[in-house]
């Protein structure tokens, strides 16, 4: 039942995306051909859609797991960016290091970053009472427009016309497998967290702390469990697996840091976490499905000429439908009892 | 021929028979009662009548003339109002308003004020519902906004009024003159039907009870017919269990001291004033007192939800003042909740969780950072055994449990880790007979057993039966301490304010 709201959203999101290329002219079925072809057609197509979906996957992640805790955290955008920033600094810093050392530097030092800023929303919520939605929302500009300082004035790079970081060095970047796409390393990093994720729910005190907390947070309390000291926690977890996605992204992909690189990753783990229910394999499925319809919708751009914006209104139905699904459900749970 | 019939009525929900072919018939001018345990299908039946649910089949009857109630705004039409245990008021506004909303009195789209309140005046006071028109009901007492709502259905011209058990949230005095009101409408020719399981309550006013059990009509006698004992047979089907006797406790040493507790709200109210007491190994020491005189917090401060007051709490000779809630059961604390669905239980989680919540920190639930859930399922399934939760499967969610067995998932939980010291906070509120006499009974075998108990309790009855010293609070402070043999009036004076302990 769980799996099947998501899939008939697939399938009515499919629908509404024919009745719009329809409508503007263009064959659906050609379309849509160009599109599944491009996300699966060959082994350069599926090795591109896995690669879309790596950030998701960890934003989900980074998403959901502050949610199982009760805590709407809509900053992990912002953590992605610091993260994004601090592994780009410790890349083009320490250029004389092995790869491997660099790479296990910047992103343990990402991630200390992470660590740091999820605590910060965290502490205003568990000291002040600050609304969590309100905070992160503000902290993400802070975050964006703070890097953005930092590579243009501190860290300016002279004679280039965008803002940037220098690069980092060239033996820290992560391996990929063919020429042909930028799938790399990354991907699979991304699935291991996924599966650390998975295990840790299940069998870690921590995980049970969290699920109590999120699901009823009188009953966790009065049964002894401290609350804020869980929120910290799963902040904490959501911070460093946000920065982490950043640094992968300035490792594996850009390899150096872009001012405003991202278009939304941070927001798009939202979508993730909510249409997975907040669970972790399913920010794995969501992600990958996401990540096919980005890769393939670029190939349906290139070759029907149907903008890729189809692929984003195609993915605000899905969100629409499982959402609105979720508050039917809600309601009429509301009116048995 | 009777008022007002409901005729071979069934109503099913995904799994249960909530009625079984109910027959049940109403007379004008009388007040009715409808009695029997949690889930024996009192309520559903009530909002059958009043609109609320359709029955599957079956069908209502007034003045011999089928009734078809599609849904509550019919059944008003028809004369059936219907006051439910929550209830339904616009805070802000005020209580005139809050009658005439929906039907007011008014001239070409303006609203006649003065024509609205003299018309709600009159019928409050034909019916003796005293309440202060002009207040908002945020102002006013549960027994007043109480009043409001029966008010509103007078306004609306109802025969028939349906309460949804109108004492649970009543004092013993509101509940006198709730009575009074009752007899009012009768002698005016209305037909009152109260759903209740209070049957001293059903004694005192009803002309006919009719007794469900498990969705089935078990039969309508009149009071005349009808004693405790029979009725009670009729709901539990079969005697209640006799309550273990009380052991005399030699040795009784203090557990818990409190020491000038004082407690100053963030609004600037004193909610504790003062207040000192100890209790004792092998005592059951009851709080008395009318909801809201300070229980709420007295509960908070010893568990240890609010830390900042003033005075001292020691535990074992340990100042407990600075421990939080964790530290506090460390110690051997255990706290059997007010309110079993939102604080007891976590209703989205399964029974494992739930019994585990309190212990899963310790060997052999958890080695260090990873918890052993084949040992909590275990441990889950022996203490469901033990304390008789009716339970297919430790799997299942909590919210598949009644009210009272999921108190007993508090019971069996809280008195896993062996505590020292147990606080009750209305640990039977809700609950129907049976498991309310579990509960009474796990007390007592507690206190024999030679732990310190603190029993807040809102039903005097309950903390004259158990208790071996009784504190009555009003707003805030002890107004004494009382020991056996318990004088009912006189605890009922002190709850007023009234210092006349001997």
């Amino acid at each position: 039942m769980k799996l099947l709201r998501p899939i008939i959203a697939v399938i009515i999101a499919f629908g509404i995306g024919a009745v719009i290329i329809w409508s503007s002219g263009s064959s659906p079925l050609e379309a849509y051909k160009g599109l599944f072809s491009g996300a699966f057609g060959d082994w350069i197509g599926i090795f591109d859609s896995l690669f879309s979906a790596t950030p998701l996957i960890l934003t989900g992640l980074a998403t959901a797991i502050s949610f199982k805790a009760g805590i709407f955290n809509i900053g992990v955008e912002g953590s992605m960016y610091l993260g994004a920033f601090a592994a780009a600094w410790f890349g083009f810093t320490f250029d004389n290091l092995p790869g491997l050392v660099i790479i296990i530097g910047a992103i343990a030092f990402s991630m200390a970053v992470g660590v740091l800023w999820g605590l910060l929303p965290a502490y205003l919520r568990v000291r002040w009472k600050v609304d969590e939605i309100v905070s992160t929302i503000m902290l993400n500009y802070v975050a964006i427009l703070f890097t953005s300082y930092l590579v243009n004035f501190p860290f300016r790079v002279p004679n280039v016309a965008n803002s940037m970081s220098e690069r980092i060095a060239p033996q820290a970047q992560l391996p990929r497998f063919t020429t042909g796409s930028q799938l790399n390393i990354a991907f699979f990093v991304a699935v291991a967290v996924v599966v650390i994720f998975y295990i840790f729910e299940r069998r870690s005190t921590l995980g049970y702390e969290i699920k109590m907390v999120g699901l009823n947070s009188l009953f966790s309390r009065s049964s002894g469990i401290r609350n804020s000291s869980v929120i910290y926690k799963a902040m904490m977890i959501s911070g460093a697996i946000g920065a982490l996605t950043g640094a992968l992204l300035v490792l594996g992909t850009y390899y150096r840091f872009y001012d405003f690189f991202s278009p939304g990753y941070g927001f798009d783990g939202i979508a993730v976490a909510i249409l997975s229910s907040n669970n972790f394999l399913g920010c794995l499925a969501v992600a990958t499905l996401f990540g096919a319809l980005r890769s393939g919708g670029s190939m349906m751009e290139l070759f029907t000429g149907i903008p890729l914006d189809l692929v984003n209104v195609m993915e605000g139905v899905i969100i629409l439908m499982v959402t609105a699904n979720l508050l039917i459900s809600r309601k009429r749970r509301a009116q048995r009892t | 021929m009777s008022y007002l019939q409901m005729e071979n009525i069934i109503k099913r929900f995904p799994g249960v028979l909530a009625n079984d072919n109910v027959s049940v018939d109403f007379n004008a001018g009388e007040i009715h009662a409808i009695v029997g345990e949690n889930g024996a299908g009192k309520s559903t039946l009530m909002k059958i009548l009043y609109g609320e649910y359709q029955p599957d089949s079956g069908r209502i009857l007034m003045n011999g003339k089928e009734l078809v109630l599609r849904s509550p705004r019919d059944a008003i039409k028809a004369g059936i109002g219907m006051v439910h245990q929550k209830f339904m008021l616009v805070a802000s506004m005020k209580v005139y308003e809050n009658i005439i909303l929906g039907d007011e009195i008014a001239k070409r789209g303006v609203l006649n004020k003065k024509q609205s309140i003299e018309t709600v005046r009159k019928i409050s006071e034909r019916y003796g519902l005293q309440v202060d028109v002009n207040k908002p009901i945020s102002e006013i007492s549960v027994g007043s906004q109480q009043r409001v709502e029966i008010l509103k259905l007078l306004y609306r011209k109802a025969n028939v009024l349906i309460f949804d058990e109108p004492t649970s949230v009543l004092t013993p005095s509101e509940v006198e003159s709730l009575f009074k009101v009752f007899r009012n409408l009768k002698k005016d020719g209305k037909t009152v039907i109260f759903i209740t399981h209070k049957l001293e309550e059903v004694m005192k006013t009803a002309d006919r009870i009719s007794v469900m059990k498990n969705g089935k009509l078990q039969g309508t006698v009149s009071k005349e017919d009808a004693s405790i004992p029979f009725l009670t047979k009729l709901m539990v089907g079969g005697e209640i269990p006799k309550t273990t006797p009380r052991k005399n406790i030699e040795d009784k040493k203090p557990i818990v001291e409190f020491e000038s507790v004082s407690y100053i709200s963030a609004d600037g109210v004193r909610r504790l004033n003062n207040m000192s007491f100890q209790i004792h190994s092998g005592e059951i020491f009851g709080i008395a007192g009318v909801e809201g005189n300070g229980q709420k917090e007295l509960i908070e401060i010893t568990i240890g939800i609010k830390r900042k007051f003033e005075g001292t709490i020691k535990f074992n000779g340990d100042l407990l003042n600075k421990l939080d809630i964790l530290q506090r059961r460390k110690l051997g604390m255990a706290y059997i909740s007010e309110d079993p669905f939102n604080i007891g239980t976590c209703l989205d989680a399964n029974l494992i969780e739930n019994l585990i919540s309190t212990r899963y920190r310790d060997i052999p639930f958890s080695k260090g950072l990873l918890i052993n859930w084949k040992r909590c399922e275990e441990f889950t399934e022996s203490q469901i055994k033990t304390y008789g939760v009716k339970a297919a499967s430790v799997k299942q969610r909590a919210s598949t449990l009644s009210g009272g067995n999921l108190q007993k998932v508090v019971i069996a939980r809280e008195l896993s880790s062996d505590p020292i010291f147990v606080l009750a906070a209305h640990p039977t509120k809700g609950l129907d007979i049976k498991a309310t006499s579990f509960v009474h009974d796990t007390l007592i075998r507690l206190r024999n057993s030679g732990k310190a108990i603190l029993l807040i309790s809102a039903n005097l009855d309950e903390l004259l039966t158990l208790s071996d010293r009784i504190g009555v609070l009003y707003r805030g402070k002890l107004t004494g301490v009382v020991a056996p043999p318990f004088d009912r009036e006189q605890i009922g004076l002190m709850m007023l304010g009234k210092d006349v302990a001997k």
